[in-house]
């Protein structure tokens, strides 16, 4: 990506705070899949989704001289979807915010492990589509991280820097949202039959 | 026993690929002697590999493209203002210039091609000044008339 | 072609050649003036910057200025002003205020309609000859509105999102 090849850097970031359209298509062209799947593990509605991803890309283009070319570009990118999403569902929906307790459960979290191999039956068997409402049932901010890590596939650096946070929150945060995530699968999978 | 409450902190991280290497190499010299941990760590990996495998949804088609218009749409305008402001210092200079420059050419005619007129220069230099004014004066009200047309012409549209 | 070169086609022919010809007379009549009817100024050394300001910079200036005017009757023109007005003003305002002036206050450009093609003033919302909206609308009142409002500003009406108008 940009950060990675300084020449190629120079011309893209020159040409971006110009203001070039065929530069800022290209940008959207190659990270339009990836801001919306982020963005609507966000929010979790498509119609809400894709408004965002609509004032995503405008801001991008408001905004692209607080863009330093120095750091990751694809952190900056998300931080600016991040703040847009974090900002609606503020607004519209607080209590999805759902902070965690200081303990890092929720109240949501009384669930009984039913121990590793009960986990692996129900990765193994079940749809992906358990797995993804499960993720959607999670606290926004550990559903986030996960979505970065996993399906973004970003550094800790630039997660921590998408989330502005320090990278010890990151990866406490990361941790506890793999272990909120597996203990509402084991009890979906204890709780119910096998099928989809 | 230690060691083993450490590593089952850093298994989760470990199905993560976010474990530097000392921290890596502890938990893998751990998992050759100890199976609960191993077995632990097979059920992150699992969970880990679902996560990566999870279908992506796609924007529609019709979305992107509102987007790609919208964002052109403001590059222009942005590029519009900038041309247009632009434009607007090189006119207030052309102005100042016009202003400067004409000073001594207008001494310059007034003492030699236009002598005839005997104008001493404090002559010159009031006709000049004079000349000014009227001419800030006109734009003052040539710009109120023209604004108050164009605000109205604007609010009817 | 950039944007420089482009605006200057914009400036009708006549205005160039009568702009090349004005600075050529103009300069021909300085270099009269201060090499064969000049007076003592010019042989003062305190003033040397006399002789290329009058022969070389006025016409210069003065060419520029009727560039300026010409340039100013195309782009009135084609933005739907009263480019006769305006033109004028150019000219006749001393000191280049009206080329300023027109800078300032001057009408966006014409974008086509969409439907029927004709060149509508950027300000109108509806095309007045085939009526199809040229901005998104509110469904109530029918302002144009911006499409990242979630109410009319002009009449409250909720809007839905996205707006649907390609505009």
């Amino acid at each position: 990506m940009m950060w990675e090849v300084p020449v190629g850097l120079e011309n893209e970031a020159a040409r971006l705070r110009r203001g070039d359209p065929a530069a800022f298509e290209a940008l959207l062209e190659r990270y339009q899949n990836r801001l919306y799947r982020y963005l609507l593990r966000m929010v979790r509605e498509p119609a809400t989704a894709e408004d965002l991803f609509q004032q995503t890309w405008l801001r991008v283009a408001e905004k692209i001289r607080s863009y330093n070319p120095q750091r990751s570009f694809e952190a900056w990118l998300f931080s600016v979807a991040r703040n847009l999403a974090i900002d609606h569902l503020r607004r519209y929906k607080p209590e999805s915010l759902d902070e965690p307790l200081a303990t890092g459960e929720t109240r949501a979290d009384q669930l009984v492990g039913a121990g590793p191999t009960a986990l692996e039956g129900v990765i193994v068997r079940e749809r992906s589509s358990r797995l993804a409402a499960t993720l959607g049932e999670l606290p926004v901010i550990y559903r986030e991280v996960l979505s970065l890590r996993f399906e973004e596939e970003m550094k800790l650096e630039e997660i921590a820097e998408v989330l502005g946070t320090p990278l010890s929150t990151v990866k406490t945060r990361l941790r506890r949202s793999l272990e909120q995530l597996r203990r509402r699968l084991e009890a979906r999978g204890s709780a119910s039959e096998w099928q989809v | 026993m230690k060691e083993h409450d450490k590593v089952r902190e850093l298994l989760t991280l470990s199905a993560a690929g976010t474990l530097d290497s000392s921290e890596q190499q502890m938990v893998e010299r751990h998992l050759a002697e100890c199976a609960e941990c191993a077995r632990e760590l097979e059920g992150w990996n699992a969970l880990a590999g679902g996560l990566r495998r999870l279908p992506t949804p796609r924007p529609s088609a019709a979305l992107v493209e509102r987007t790609r218009t919208l964002m052109v749409k403001h590059l222009a305008a942005e590029a519009e203002r900038r041309w247009d402001l632009g434009l607007l210092v090189f006119a207030v200079l052309f102005a100042w210039t016009l202003t400067l420059a004409g000073w001594p050419i207008a001494r310059l005619l007034t003492s030699g091609a236009a002598a005839w007129l005997d104008m001493s220069f404090r002559q010159a230099w009031l006709g000049y000044a004079a000349y000014t004014a009227v001419g800030w004066v006109s734009a003052g009200v040539a710009a109120v008339i023209l604004g108050l047309r164009h605000r109205t012409s604007r609010r009817m549209a | 072609m950039s944007r420089f070169q482009e605006e200057f086609r914009v400036i009708p022919r006549t205005a160039m050649a009568l702009a090349v010809l004005w600075v050529l007379a103009m300069a021909a009549g300085m270099a009269y003036l201060v090499y064969v009817a000049g007076g003592s100024d010019f042989r003062n050394p305190g003033n040397w910057f006399l002789r290329p300001l009058l022969i070389v910079v006025a016409p210069l200036l003065t060419g520029m200025y009727v560039l300026m005017v010409g340039y100013i009757y195309g782009d009135a023109r084609r933005r739907r002003m009263r480019y006769v007005l305006w033109t004028f003003l150019a000219f006749f305002l001393p000191q280049a205020i009206g080329i300023l002036l027109y800078f300032i206050l001057r009408d966006p450009l014409p974008s086509p309609c969409p439907q029927c093609r004709t060149a509508a003033p950027a300000n109108f919302t509806f095309c007045p000859f085939c009526g199809t909206p040229l901005k998104p609308t509110c469904p109530q009142c029918g302002k144009s509105v911006e499409h990242n409002w979630t109410n009319c500003a002009y009449c409250g009406k909720k809007l839905e999102q996205p707006t649907s108008n390609a505009a």
